[in-house]
């Protein structure tokens, strides 16, 4: 489920922010022990920087960030649960 | 019989112009796969010791893998195989397309050409029918240009390769062109398949392959694409292709600009891969059984003229744009283009031409060894040099060696910026705060070549750093980026890529949005019979890995360690902007890395195989 958009503006319903993260690519060469699907649990809005942190991963590995078939700019504060996917950069042809 | 395969070895003496059709020897295709494995493996046992690379003695092979032309993502992948006339040592480079495909469906896994044929030629295969047309009114013609022409006379069911003038006159880093904007453009395979005056190989095949498994084959084959489909990255991937890397290799301080003086180029976001779609693309376009199309199919419009290009792809954007400072995305595409028009690769073109461009900067070289003045950024210039080249005619005769020659006759200290390793030219990555590029790039068993081993990505996922961080921690160190665990992952890499090479599929679909390897496994034993675990295959690669480097040991007179150094700029100059200011790698880290290299993977301190490793791995 999709929700930075429609949560750009906190709505002191959702106690729990779940993100799901698809990790692909040669960041899964890298970093094998997160597996295809990650997930992020978080009390209050927090960067895409800061969730791809918690997962132990490097923000410099990760050359952009998409969500619903939109990029997502790192810097952006995500308020509600929702599903991201981290593009690794093209490992070498 | 050997299900997947074609079953056949297609032998053709250009000087006699006599063939035979041999059948794969089941050991053959057992310990080697196929593709870049049975180039190792018979150019180790066909080649005499001593030849000259552009002469008939040479060999050019060319070979399809047991995955190659079946159902299934990214099996379109051909590979070619010769004594490198770029490096005097091991050659090969593999494009996409359909070419392939074809020469399997006419029954041959593998075309090996031998002699030289008496005039310049197309070699005409059509399922077991062989014809050498001799047909000198395409000399001089550009590679583009003729596989149209043949495509005309021949038909659009042929599948053809051409040579463009580059290759019919020996630069030795002439490539192979292929499906109006596909080239195998690495070591010079281009330049031998000129020598032996051979302009085109049209290829029909209207066969089938024999399958272990036809339902269950067939049945996975749609799985595959479906779960490709199905990647969340494969809306993400796809519109940008490779050049989608650019800004990502600037953040991090490893564009390789004014001749890898740098590792950052201001102007990168003018020929990224948003600026192609912006203002080049008119479509994308995939290879064989591909979802996940590359390429990008453009149109550009210059002051010295327009063309209709595929690409650019990341290296050309790399080094036609970073490293000779073409700062505008259509110049980048219009010297593509002619680069492809005259056969020329791309990488070593561009290469070639900063490292004269940086000569005359230095003023080595002058107006009257270039026959006018030349500076980066100019495209003007760009062109001059690339058509100078391909005719060799005036510098171009000294630049068409390639730039480890050119060094040796410019003099002065041009030889510590000549930016290759074994000769051949190094590739988009500038290394000076990356030693396990740097590592996978001495270390190739080609050259300075990055598909064998991209370790780009490891060194980066260690570095948490931020930009100031990296600055402030100051040159010649390694605070941020440490070799510590380096060698480990560059050796499982130059076994995980090339294997690809040796099935004959492409690794982009894995690489870049998540493909799981156990899928080839699984397919791989429906279209063979062969139960394989993606770790056996591994192990199958790592012998390639030392049949390689035993070649290179046996072909270049005097091989060893000192052959696996980069130039004296990366071991020796700070990077003098950007992100990495102030880095570099020294020689004393650089052999505390080749060492631990050598003795993991069990060669002496030369940097040859020992005889337990041979027998280690099947090769005694």
């Amino acid at each position: 489920m999709w929700g930075w958009r429609e949560h750009m503006e906190p709505t002191g319903e959702e106690k729990l922010i779940t993100i799901r993260i698809n990790i692909l690519g040669h960041l899964r060469e890298l970093y094998p022990q997160l597996g295809e699907v990650s997930t992020v649990e978080s009390e209050s809005p927090i960067t895409v920087s800061g969730i791809i942190r918690q997962l132990g991963i490097s923000p410099r590995m990760v050359l952009f960030v998409t969500g619903n078939d939109r990029i997502i700019p790192k810097n952006t504060l995500i308020r509600g649960s929702c599903s991201l996917n981290l593009i690794s950069p093209p490992a070498g042809g | 019989m050997l299900y997947g395969y074609a079953g056949k070895i297609l032998k053709y003496n250009l000087s006699s112009a006599h063939h035979s059709a041999e059948d794969i020897p089941r050991e053959l295709a057992e310990k080697y796969l196929g593709g870049r494995g049975f180039i190792a493996r018979l150019l180790y046992d066909m080649l005499p010791v001593g030849i000259d690379p552009l002469g008939p003695e040479n060999l050019v092979i060319i070979a399809a893998g047991p995955l190659s032309g079946h159902l299934l993502p990214g099996s379109g992948k051909t590979h070619f195989g010769t004594l490198s006339p770029a490096t005097g040592g091991y050659g090969d480079s593999n494009m996409g397309g359909h070419f392939g495909p074809a020469l399997k469906y006419a029954g041959y896994d593998c075309l090996v050409l031998e002699g030289k044929a008496r005039k310049l030629s197309t070699l005409v295969i059509s399922d077991d029918r062989i014809d050498l047309v001799e047909d000198e009114g395409l000399a001089g013609v550009g590679a583009i240009k003729t596989e149209k022409l043949l495509k005309e006379r021949l038909g659009e069911d042929y599948q053809i390769i051409t040579v463009g003038p580059g290759g019919e006159r020996g630069v030795v880093f002439s490539c192979i062109h292929h499906d109006f904007g596909r080239q195998a453009g690495r070591t010079g395979v281009g330049a031998v398949l000129g020598s032996k005056n051979i302009k085109a190989i049209a290829v029909r095949g209207t066969g089938s392959l024999p399958l272990y498994d036809p339902p269950g084959a067939l049945k996975k084959g749609e799985e595959m694409f479906k779960v490709c489909f199905a990647k969340p990255g494969f809306k993400t991937w796809t519109p940008y292709g490779t050049a989608s890397i650019t800004g990502w290799v600037n953040e991090v301080g490893a564009f390789p600009t004014r001749n890898y003086q740098t590792s950052f180029a201001e102007f990168h976001n003018k020929i990224d891969g948003q600026a192609i779609v912006d203002r080049l693309l008119v479509t994308d376009k995939g290879c064989f059984c591909c979802p996940t199309p590359c390429g990008k199919y453009g149109f550009a419009k210059t002051e010295l003229g327009s063309a209709y290009v595929e690409g650019p792809e990341y290296e050309s954007i790399a080094i036609l744009g970073g490293s000779c400072c073409l700062e505008e995305i259509e110049e980048v595409a219009y010297a593509n283009y002619v680069c492809d028009e005259l056969g020329l690769d791309t990488i070593s073109s561009g290469v070639v031409i900063s490292f004269a461009m940086e000569c005359f900067e230095k003023g080595i070289i002058g107006k009257a060894d270039v026959g006018r003045e030349i500076s980066f950024g100019s495209l003007s210039d760009v062109v001059y040099l690339l058509e100078k080249i391909a005719a060799r005619k005036g510098i171009g005769e000294v630049l068409c060696r390639g730039v480890r020659h050119a060094a040796s006759v410019f003099g002065g200290d041009s030889d510590r910026f000549a930016i290759h390793v074994k000769g051949l030219e190094w590739t988009g990555y500038e290394c000076r705060n990356a030693p396990g590029m740097m590592l996978s790039y001495m270390t190739a068993d080609i050259g300075a070549h990055h598909n064998r081993s991209w370790a780009l990505g490891f060194d980066v996922s260690q570095s948490d750093a931020d930009v100031s961080e990296l600055i402030k921690a100051g040159g010649g160190k390694l605070g941020v980026s440490s070799p510590e665990g380096k060698v480990d992952h560059v050796i499982s890499m130059q076994h995980s890529r090339p294997l690809y090479d040796a099935l004959g599929i492409c690794r982009l679909q894995t690489m870049e949005i998540g493909f799981e390897t156990v899928h080839y496994e699984k397919i791989y034993e429906l279209i063979t019979g062969n139960k394989l675990s993606w770790e056996e295959m591994l192990q199958i690669s790592e012998r390639i890995w030392h049949l390689t480097r035993l070649f290179n040991s046996k072909h270049i007179k005097g091989f060893g360690r000192h052959y696996d150094y980069p130039p004296a700029r990366f071991m020796e100059e700070p990077v003098p902007t950007g992100p990495n200011k102030g880095r570099f790698i020294s020689r004393e880290i650089l052999d505390q890395m080749l060492d631990e290299y050598y003795e993991k993977r069990g060669w002496d301190n030369n940097g040859i195989p020992k005889a337990e490793t041979l027998a280690r791995v099947g090769l005694a």
